[in-house]
């Protein structure tokens, strides 16, 4: 009975493995399509287009504000240097124990006024707002709430307060390239049919050099563990959200920067106030509401570098934040299981909500149970070993071939590292990441899984912060 | 014959291990074969950016310098002369750069198209330049490529360095199957051709994307600055394209073709209501006083989006006489949203309007305390209180965008 299950287990082990193989080497070809279209239809002179426009739509950046007393006023000033010919910046103190809001009150000189606030998003109790006495902050709007818990209350309390009929949706700590707006709205200008959202690339602060608010050099961080999440995020964005942005079947648009159409985000409910996945519950949320109103539309992925973010420098901080994410995504699958596999939600519910399902949620439970099985195997002195280490480089060499092929991809979107052994050292990231990074990526997301099915409470996403150069 | 011999018996090695065994050697095999590859390939792709830096950093200077004082200093009158200070300063730098054709051509064209946007004023020098150069024999190779990117940047290219001789080049783009191309060409042959260049109003079909619109805008408005521009009116009359119409109403708004009035009146009938109310905003910012009455008798029974219009039409008309129908719209509005534009408008119609906007606000203020904000939803209290809210969000000059 044993032997029967050892041997379709480890059948199965490789079927999954090679099936997320062939995935990965699908989204690769159909992202690098995706990419050289993109990079054949834009170019930086369409920036100047939009900057000389009468015609551009108007766009609220808004940014939720927890505990950020540290950061708040170079990356609010950050924001306010955005090059776009109409946009307001929306700063949401979500209710923060520490002096954030009196950081901003006294830097901005901002007072409260009457503000015409319409929740047309249930949040919790909106205090006050303030705006600025100084004409060069005049398009700054500080939104003072009570604490919601997590970063989507806040954001809808942004919405709420917005004008403009798009909406770009920060995390305040990220510092943006000036040119954002510019390069985000294009899509919804230039695609044949309704764009409702449009992401862009995130990548890692640390080790950047940062003056005023602006990257003015970008460095691979120093310690290995963002310098792991920098090529996990080239990939994740410049790999797989491209890819499926080519076939519009873009699962989650990025909490950290996303630009979306306020109608529709209204109408399908805003962000859910308890959700810790807000990104993929709002996407999800959007799609859903466009096609149970049989109504068209595309979730866009640009591969412009606009966003930068600290990323967690300790395993300890990692572990929190990793934690979270997996319990977001086991309570994306809990909201939203009416659209896996089901036809009316056609690609969402046919290709990508499975896709995510099974080779994301399920895959660390599958490693996981794969090492204990390992274990038991080596116990038992059951491994033939010289086969086994031929599996596992099937593994990392298909693992170390990917991330040469991102940071490629990488380049031909733009030449952010001046040197080349900045470039190498990503490279040579890609060998111990499969050994170093990536356990403990699955360890914290079954951990995530596990504090979500106790029931255990999440709060909103604090990262201890060590600042940049 | 070693070798070939440990790879026979490499091959009934590996084809006496199980299947997937087979299947991952050839895989581990591939991935390693293409991670090499990809290294070398990244490789390359640094040098070459390299080059193009240095090509940026030392020469491009050199070369706009060479091209300002060939276009405005009338430095150097022949052909062969400009080619020879040009390939001189090229061949000062980088071997690779003097080899290779394309950076240099692509480097001048880059430098010309600077400069021509930088100082408006037209001179035939360029041209000078463009035939020492050969740069426009240059931009043709670029339609024999294959990309659908390729050709678009050489229209544009084109149309950038003015090069009217090559209209006809761009015109057999503009009806290209790709979308990209056929917008650039169109775009690009409004202003390149001396011969009816407008002629695209009459054949657009579908949708114009905003991105279109928005550089057609941009193109008429520099079209407007060095020659006029036709009367918008004429396709807003007879245009069956709605996307085209309501595009060509907001031109003419903004070049204020007072003109083309009697043409937009007609339009107001139309059935489809985001070109009614694009109408109505036109009219209205181009002083229509004549249609005043009718855009009152007309408003209960429209589309909110039509109100919102016809309301902020009012207040471009600015005429003085519709202060009673603003107050009384106010008092009848249901939804929050109109009743913040009609209060808008009132705040800035005139003396009498903002008269007014004061009197409606101090009616509730003596109504209700409002030292508290009410919780009951919907009641009588809450509406007062957001009535409230709204005037001193209006008056309030701090907030910019209402």
């Amino acid at each position: 009975m044993l032997e029967s299950i050892t041997y379709y287990y480890e059948y199965f082990i490789f079927y999954y493995a090679s099936s997320m193989i062939f995935s990965y080497l699908f989204l690769g070809t159909i992202s690098i399509i995706n990419l050289i279209k993109y990079k054949s239809y834009n170019s930086d002179k369409d920036d100047d287009v939009l900057m000389k426009s009468p015609l551009v739509p108007g766009i609220s950046v808004i940014a939720p504000a927890y505990n950020e007393e540290k950061t708040i006023i170079e990356n609010v000033k950050s924001l306010l240097t955005l090059e776009y010919p109409l946009f307001e910046v929306i700063i949401v103190n979500d209710g923060s124990k520490d002096k954030t809001l009196d950081k901003l009150i006294d830097e901005f000189e901002l007072i409260e006024v009457d503000f015409l606030y319409l929740e047309k998003i249930k949040t919790k109790p909106f205090k006050r707002i303030f705006k600025s006495t100084n004409p060069q902050y005049s398009i700054l709007t500080v939104v003072d709430k009570e604490n919601g818990g997590t970063k989507a209350d806040a954001s809808n309390a942004g919405i709420n307060a917005s004008v403009f009929p798009y909406f770009l949706c920060t995390d305040v700590d990220c510092v943006l390239s000036r040119q954002t707006l510019l390069k985000m709205i294009k899509p919804f200008l230039n695609t044949e049919g309704k764009v409702i959202a449009v992401g862009s690339t995130l990548r890692m602060l640390n080790g950047c050099e940062v003056k005023n608010g602006v990257i003015t050099r970008v460095k691979p961080p120093k310690r290995l563990i963002p310098c792991f999440q920098e090529l996990e995020y080239i990939r994740g964005y410049l790999l797989s959200k491209m890819g499926w942005s080519f076939i519009n079947s873009v699962p989650n648009v990025s909490g950290g920067l996303g630009l979306f159409d306020k109608e529709v985000v209204i109408k399908s409910g805003g962000y859910s106030g308890d959700s810790h996945a807000e990104d993929m519950d709002m996407t999800t949320k959007m799609a859903c509401y466009m096609m149970d109103n049989n109504l068209k539309y595309r979730v866009v992925y640009i591969p412009v570098s606009c966003c930068w973010t600290e990323g967690p420098t300790t395993v300890k901080v990692l572990g929190r934040q990793r934690t979270r994410w997996g319990a977001g995504l086991a309570q994306i699958f809990k909201v939203h299981r009416k659209v896996l596999f089901n036809r009316k939600y056609k690609k969402l519910g046919l290709i990508t909500f499975p896709y995510i399902f099974i080779f994301e949620f399920l895959a660390p439970i599958i490693e996981f149970v794969g090492v204990l099985f390992f274990i038991y195997l080596a116990i038992m002195n059951k491994i033939n070993w010289s086969m086994a280490y031929i599996i596992m480089l099937y593994s990392y060499t298909f693992a170390i071939f990917i991330t040469t092929l991102v940071i490629i991809q990488d380049h031909i979107v733009f030449h952010h590292y001046k040197r080349t052994r900045e470039v190498f050292r990503l490279v040579l990231m890609g060998f111990l990441e499969p050994l170093l990074y990536h356990p403990l990526i699955v360890f914290f997301a079954i951990k995530g899984y596990f504090n979500f099915y106790k029931g255990k409470e999440l709060k909103w996403g604090t990262m201890t912060r060590t600042g940049v150069n | 014959m070693d070798f070939i011999n440990w790879l026979y018996s490499l091959k009934l090695t590996i084809g006496s291990f199980p299947f997937i065994i087979q299947v991952s050697i050839v895989f581990i095999c591939l991935s390693l074969f293409m991670s090499v590859f990809l290294v070398i390939y990244l490789t390359i792709i640094r040098n070459t950016n390299k080059i193009k830096e240095k090509l940026q950093d030392n020469i491009a200077p050199k070369v706009s310098q060479l091209f300002m004082e060939i276009i405005h200093n009338n430095y150097l009158e022949k052909e062969q002369e400009v080619k020879e200070k040009f390939e001189e300063i090229i061949d000062s730098d980088h071997k690779k750069v003097r080899k290779n054709k394309k950076y240099k051509h692509d480097l001048a064209i880059e430098s010309l198209i600077k400069i021509r946007q930088n100082y408006k004023e037209e001179s035939d020098r360029y041209s000078l330049i463009i035939r020492a150069l050969n740069i426009e024999k240059y931009i043709g190779t670029k339609f024999s490529k294959l990309t659908y990117g390729a050709k678009k940047k050489a229209i544009l290219e084109l149309a950038e360095l003015g090069l009217s001789s090559s209209d006809s080049r761009v015109l057999s783009y503009t009806y290209s199957s790709n979308n990209e191309i056929q917008t650039e060409a169109r775009l690009s042959y409004l202003s390149l051709s001396r011969n009816d260049p407008y002629r695209f109003f009459d054949e657009i079909k579908g949708e114009m994307s905003s991105w279109s619109q928005i550089k057609l805008m941009n193109l008429l408005i520099e079209q407007s600055n060095t020659e006029g521009l036709p009367n918008f009116g004429k396709w807003i009359g007879y245009s069956k394209n709605d996307s085209l119409v309501i595009f060509l109403l907001k031109a003419a708004t903004y070049f204020d073709q007072k003109k083309a009035i009697g043409t937009i009146r007609e339009k107001i009938r139309s059935d489809n209501h985001i070109l009614r109310s694009e109408v109505i905003t036109a009219l209205g910012k181009l002083k229509d006083f004549e249609i005043e009455d009718h855009l009152k008798n007309t408003y209960q029974n429209e589309s909110d989006l039509c109100q919102v219009s016809i309301i902020k039409a009012i207040g471009y008309l600015g005429s003085g006489k519709s202060l009673e129908f603003l107050k009384q719209s106010f008092y009848e509005a249901t939804s929050l949203d109109i009743k913040k534009v009609i209060a808008t408008v009132i705040f800035d119609y005139d003396t009498d309007g903002k008269m007014l906007f004061f009197e409606m606000k101090s009616k509730i203020e003596n109504k209700v305390d409002f030292s508290q904000k009410p919780l009951e939803i919907n009641s009588y209290k809450e509406n007062l209180y957001f009535n409230l809210q709204l005037f001193k969000h209006i008056e309030n000059d701090l907030i910019l965008y209402k």
